[in-house]
């Protein structure tokens, strides 16, 4: 009997000890702002405690803590957070604008002012704004003047100066334009271009000079097409654009609003998409320009200086993709947000003096000191058909030869995975599980006849490229080909189930979490359905309700029902109005009548995701209760 | 004892069914059984079914629904028709739903349904969201649990926007 309980005194420590919390990989950050003054005496962070968030002051030298704001609410499960702070932002050295959630569930903006107290106290007072928009952003031109915008009967939104001290919002930025919804200012706040939807036509209009008239200069009802303006170039008649017409990537390029055409490539990259830009402190010239390569988010530098500062970066956080999210007005006091694929996310204040750096905090889950952690290894494959397929396998670090669970990602058009922290891939590295993410055709980022390669491909090459991917992942060696499971969300629960039914052997068992089991109810699930622009895109992605009936139904899971014999685990959130649970529900109703063993679950509550600590413990205690049952050693 | 007992429960259960049963209204031959569902976080207080040609059909009122029950069947004329007036509260004016916004059809003979109506209050800007959603096999389960007589007489189909023929597929298999 001693015997017996010596080893469970020795077993328990590290049963316990190795596994962190499910609830931590989904729980809402730890930090969702921080931000330094333009003095650089001060943070300004926005931090849990406990189920809350507070807006607190960090004081650089003293080190001395104040809070700001912090009104708690209850929330009705552990692991759920109550967030009542929307933003906050230093306006001045002692001036915050905070947008907060009130008890009746409306939102107010207000002016934060601090003062020192007694003894360096702290002292704040809260007023409401009232400016009855939402903050674009404080003005680069009139540092006491907001812009804010305003939704207009013309299904567009309206631009206002709004003056800090007086509170009086002045007359219309836009003038006469009030179709737009997205505009383009230069560093004088002049707007010359703006953008927006007119009928389902993507519209874009130009004004030389703000006395002068909105001019449309460019309309489209391409869906394949992407024009979107970045950067108005203040000595040119011209502005920067992030666009693929006449082309198949994305790529930054000038535009001349006048001629209506498209001038010097700034930058391109072949195979991918140019996913954004950043700019200059001033906001007038660019820094860089953002691509993926390898799932890895890359930087082309346009200014030597930028690139110096992003290597010396490099340097202070190895192995980490590592910005810069707020600095001081002189530029030596700056705020690090750090992040690769085990790292959610930290932040840093950094002394650019003498490179000194504090942790601010951190988003990750508490893994212990015995965390293993876990590798990734990037793979490409041909298609036949002249695509480049890749993947990012997530391999948890001693162990050999894990069980795989290959993860699909939702879309099917359109989303991207990449090699950074994913809470399901990192949390199933924790137990011992490796995972395969795939770009199949139809994801982003590699160039628009890649991404509508995968419409009308449901069940068909769609599947193929993942299961082609997993084959090449096989050949390595590196994984157990006798325990392989397929798991997805949404587009890739339907893909989990639909892989299964195509490749029987393959899986010893799927999961589909939000899964959609039936195309043609995709046509009759909701009136989202009325909308004949949303009607189009999904005739577009997955067929005619009436013409392509056939392929719909052959390539939906609930009529193929018979062909499910793989271990099925079927859950669907009660809330969720992406994909309705009548998906699931059905298929279940199915299987269940013709007594397929299969197990199904109805999260109370649960929409189209995990955006809780709560609800992602329901859903994976029940997954890894499955997935021991069905990919335990033989 | 045991086996009494479940006898018991089992006999109150089928007299429970038949009295529900009952109590339905009787179809006459141009008529079938409308499902009149609501989920959501906003119970409406009065809604109003009306048909494309008639104006108003105050039978067909259903000013004493109880939207926290869920569910309620009445009998409706084969024909189209749509939600027409909602009113969400006692005190509460009437609000008109846009055209043509529930529309739904009713076949005679049928257990007719056009999805749940979801009426939910967005906290954010004080509105209220409206849509359907289809649940039929929710509701048919719950037919199956409620009226078990009603569903082995009458065919349930589907009636809303858009086709889905789930039911009669699964009923085949």
């Amino acid at each position: 009997m001693k015997f017996l309980v010596f080893i469970i005194f020795c077993y328990l420590p590290v049963s316990f000890a190795t596994q962190p919390k499910i609830a931590d990989f989904f729980n809402a950050p730890k930090i969702k702002i921080a931000q330094i003054n333009p003095s650089g005496d001060r943070i300004l962070i926005k931090l849990k405690h406990k189920n809350n968030y507070l807006l607190m002051l960090y004081a650089v030298k003293t080190k001395q803590k104040s809070i700001l704001f912090y009104e708690p609410k209850k929330t009705e499960h552990e692991n759920e957070t109550a967030d009542n702070i929307i933003k906050a932002t230093w306006l001045s050295d002692n001036e915050i604008l905070a947008l907060l959630r009130l008890d009746d569930g409306s939102y107010k903006d207000y002016l934060i002012t601090l003062k020192q107290g007694e003894g360096n106290k702290e002292l704040s007072s809260f007023e409401n704004l009232a400016f009855g928009g939402h903050l674009i952003r404080h003005s680069r031109f009139h540092k006491r003047k907001l812009i804010v915008a305003k939704r207009n009967k013309h299904g567009g939104k309206d631009l206002y100066y709004v003056d800090i001290d007086t509170k009086v919002t002045t007359k219309r930025l836009n003038d006469n334009l009030r179709e737009a919804t997205n505009w383009l200012l230069d560093a004088k706040d002049n707007i010359k271009v703006a953008w927006g939807y007119v009928d389902d036509e993507f519209t874009v209009w130009y004004r030389a000079a703000n006395d002068e008239s909105w001019d449309i200069i460019r309309t489209s009802t391409d869906r394949e097409e992407t024009f979107k303006p970045v950067l108005a170039l203040d000595d040119k008649q011209s502005f920067l654009v992030l666009h693929n017409h006449d082309r198949d990537e994305i790529v930054l390029q000038e535009f001349n609003p006048v001629s209506k055409k498209f001038g010097k490539i700034i930058f391109e990259k072949k195979g991918t998409d140019i996913q954004g830009i950043s700019l200059n402190a001033g906001y007038t010239g660019l820094t860089s320009a953002k691509y993926f390569e390898n799932g890895v988010l890359r930087n082309h530098y346009f200014n030597e200086n930028a690139e110096l500062k992003n290597n010396s970066l490099k340097d202070i956080f190895p192995e980490q993709q590592a910005i810069v999210v707020s600095e001081n007005s002189s530029k030596d006091q700056q705020i690090i947000f750090t992040f690769n694929h085990e790292n959610k996310g930290k932040y840093f204040h950094l002394d650019t003096n003498d490179n000194e750096h504090m942790l601010l905090g951190s988003n990750n889950p508490n893994f212990g000191a015995s965390n293993s952690g876990s590798r990734i290894v990037h793979h490409k494959i041909p298609t036949s058909d002249g695509f480049q397929i890749e993947s990012y396998l997530t391999l948890p670090n001693n162990v050999e030869n894990p069980p795989l669970i290959v993860m699909p990602h939702g879309g099917p058009i359109g989303v991207q995975d990449t090699i950074y922290f994913d809470p399901h891939s990192q949390l199933l590295a924790s137990r011992g599980y490796a995972t395969l993410k795939v770009n199949y055709r139809g994801s982003s980022g590699y160039g628009k006849k890649f991404m509508f390669a995968g419409q009308k491909q449901w069940g068909l090459n769609i599947e193929n490229d993942i299961k082609n991917s997993l084959d090449n992942i096989i050949k390595l060696d590196i994984i157990d080909q006798s325990r392989i499971c397929i798991f997805g969300s949404s587009y890739g629960g339907y893909s989990a189930l639909m892989s299964v039914i195509k490749y029987p052997n393959q899986f010893k068992c799927a999961i589909s979490f939000a899964g959609v089991t039936d195309i043609p109810l995709m046509f009759a699930e909701d009136t989202r359905m009325k909308i004949d622009s949303y009607k189009q895109i999904m005739k577009d992605i997955v067929g005619d309700p009436i013409k392509d009936k056939d392929y719909q139904r052959n390539n939906s899971p609930v009529y193929r029902y018979k062909e499910l014999l793989t271990p099925l685990l079927l859950v669907h959130g009660t809330d969720d109005s992406v994909v309705s649970s009548e998906h699931t529900e059905r298929l279940s109703l199915l299987l269940s009548k013709k007594k397929i063993d299969h197990e199904f679950m109805l999260l109370d509550g649960v929409g189209h995701g995990f955006y809780s600590g709560y609800s992602a413990t329901l859903f994976y205690n029940k997954v890894f209760e499955f997935l021991d049952n069905n990919l335990a050693k033989e | 004892m045991r086996a009494f007992l479940l006898f018991i429960t089992l006999l109150v259960s089928l007299h429970s069914h038949s009295e529900k049963y009952n109590k339905l209204p009787k179809l006459k031959s141009n008529q079938g059984y409308f499902v009149v569902s609501y989920s959501g976080n906003y119970p409406p207080y009065h809604l109003s079914i009306v048909s494309n040609d008639i104006i108003f059909k105050s039978q067909d009122d259903l000013s004493d629904f109880d939207a926290k029950e869920g569910y309620r069947i009445i009998a409706l004329d084969e024909g189209e028709y749509k939600y027409s007036r909602l009113k969400l509260a006692k005190s509460s004016s009437y609000y008109k739903l846009r055209d043509n916004e529930f529309l739904f059809t009713v076949t005679a003979g049928k257990i007719n349904y056009a999805g749940d109506l979801m009426f939910e209050y967005q906290h954010y800007n004080r509105a209220i969201t409206s849509s359907v959603v289809n649940h039929i096999s929710k509701t048919y389960l719950w037919l199956q649990e409620h009226y078990p007589q009603l569903i082995d007489k009458h065919k349930i189909i589907y009636s809303g926007l858009g086709e889905d023929d789930f039911m009669s597929f699964y009923i085949n298999q």
